[in-house]
């Protein structure tokens, strides 16, 4: 997978939110992007999906199926966890996915009728589901209690060593950062001063190693200006 | 002490029955068949059309009528209100003529329909058709701008079929706005195919009330009257049975 953002700006009724970002990546990545609340990392992934047009500049992407972890879910209300999984790809079998994210027995559950985590889970499966070889996952883990959490980690690692593919990943939490990321970015004005960290095979890390960049990773965010009030 | 669906299941038996009471008692204060025969008279009457083949070709010709008019307009009204729906200038610029259609009077129809039809079976298809257009296509083209933006861009993304993309976010989020004109629609057919025989009609219920009006048969007014109310209810129920089977596609879940 190759990925090559240039000169990438966007603005919102006239307020920029993202300011000439250029970052490229290639391989199997795992990217991390890191940021304050409202700093335009949902912004940055929807150009990269190519859904949102930039003002100026480019995003240049090998991917030919792109997943997408929404951060409000944005299930189909009047389908059921079955039919919002096959309506993205009706060759795949939604049950095996459900299960995947331990939705078992609830396929034929509304979304309404599923909990906040449950619902996050659902999204997660309809991304898996769809084959893809770049998924973009917008604070995927949000919402989920700790035990589930810690295992769709374990999953996601799974796959992503397993089916090589891609993966950009929103998040808050510097922990998940340092676990799974072979690069991180993290975010500051408005994506004109990003701090580029490699770190390379997350397989490869200890559990100290991961501590250390945890701890490191928390440190440059308080410096951040934007991360404190 | 009554449980709440049984009182529910018996309220409107008991208020048809004050109904039906309180036009006995007046018919029998009034004791005039020519101004207001009573229920019993009413509902003899209303046998013997039912019994009588004109009766049912006349029902017959009065459903084919308003039915016919009905799904020309819901079919033109899906197709042209879906895309005033999701191309903002087409909402734009046909919005207004809707507008105007739909606060032309149905006197006005009625008059030209003479000239521009001729009396016999086309007339009330059409005004039926005329009546109903308008208010189909509001609500179809409202229901399918109602669709959320964030499902259409999610459509997108994992590249779900434009067919897809139609039956399973866009009509689906636009069925409550349909099922509801429908529901005001199906009373509005009812009353202009009836009006519309009435005036330039060549068979039909509205035009067998015309003809019991000529001859002063006043049974024969209420007995037609009843017909449609008949009518009435039963294409709102059938209307209720269609609406659970669509329910997958309601939002309520
Ligand atoms: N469609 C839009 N119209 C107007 N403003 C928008 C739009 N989308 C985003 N914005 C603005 O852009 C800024 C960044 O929004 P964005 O959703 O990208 O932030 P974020 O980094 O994902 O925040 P969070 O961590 O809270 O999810 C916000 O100030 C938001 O108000
Ligand atoms: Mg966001």
């Amino acid at each position: 997978m190759r990925l090559r953002i240039s000169n990438l700006s966007r603005a919102f009724d006239g307020e920029t939110i993202v300011d000439k970002f250029s970052y490229s990546l290639e391989g199997d990545f795992f990217l991390t992007i890191l940021g304050s609340s409202g700093c335009g990392k949902t912004t940055l992934l929807r150009m990269i999906s190519g859904i949102l047009k930039p003002d100026t500049g480019r995003v240049e992407l090998q991917s030919k199926r792109l997943g997408f972890v929404f951060q409000d879910d944005r299930l189909i209300p009047w389908l059921n966890a079955f039919q919002n999984i096959s309506i993205v790809s009706p060759e795949s079998n939604p049950v095996e996915y459900l299960s995947f994210v331990g939705l078992k027995g609830h396929d034929s559950k509304y979304p309404s009728q599923l909990s906040g985590g449950m619902r996050r889970r659902l999204n997660i499966a309809r991304a898996l589901a769809f084959n893809p070889d770049l998924i973009l996952m917008d604070e995927p883990f949000n919402s989920l209690d700790v035990v589930i959490k810690d295992r769709l980690i374990e999953d996601i690692q799974k796959i992503w060593t397993g089916k090589k593919i891609s993966i950009i990943m929103v998040t808050h939490d510097p922990a998940e950062a340092a676990r799974l990321s072979t690069d991180i970015i993290l975010v500051q004005d408005k994506f004109s001063k990003v701090d580029e960290i490699k770190l390379g095979d997350p397989l490869r890390r200890s559990p100290d190693d991961m501590d250390l960049i945890t701890r490191d990773l928390l440190s440059r965010m308080k410096k951040f200006s934007s991360f404190v009030h | 002490m009554l449980s709440s669906s049984r009182r529910k299941a018996l309220a409107p038996i008991i208020s048809v029955g004050l109904l039906l009471l309180g036009w006995f008692i007046a018919s029998v204060i009034v004791s005039s068949d020519l101004l207001l025969p009573g229920p019993l008279e009413t509902m003899d009457e209303f046998l013997r059309i039912v019994s009588s083949s004109r009766g049912w070709s006349d029902i017959a010709e009065t459903c084919s009528k308003a039915f016919l008019g009905l799904f020309i307009a819901l079919g033109l009204a899906l197709s042209i209100g879906f895309f005033m729906g999701i191309i903002d200038i087409l909402y734009e610029l046909i919005k207004p003529i809707v507008v105007i259609l739909q606060s032309i009077p149905i006197v006005s129809w009625l008059a030209l329909a003479i000239f521009w039809w001729g009396v016999g079976f086309s007339s009330p298809v059409y005004i039926v058709f005329l009546t109903l257009f308008p208010v189909f296509t509001i609500n179809v083209a409202e229901g399918v701008r109602n669709v959320d933006k964030k499902l259409v861009e999610m459509a997108k993304i994992y590249k779900i079929p434009k067919s897809r993309v139609f039956a399973k976010i866009y009509l689906a989020s636009a069925f409550p706005f349909i099922v509801s004109s429908m529901r005001v629609g199906i009373g509005i057919m009812w009353k202009s195919v009836a009006v519309a025989e009435f005036m330039v009609g060549a068979s039909g219920i509205g035009r067998a009330m015309s003809d019991a009006k000529y001859s002063i048969n006043i049974e024969r007014v209420f007995a037609y009257t009843l017909i449609l109310v008949v009518l009435g209810i039963l294409t709102e129920r059938l209307l209720d049975m269609i609406i659970k089977r669509g329910s997958r596609y309601a939002l309520k879940n």
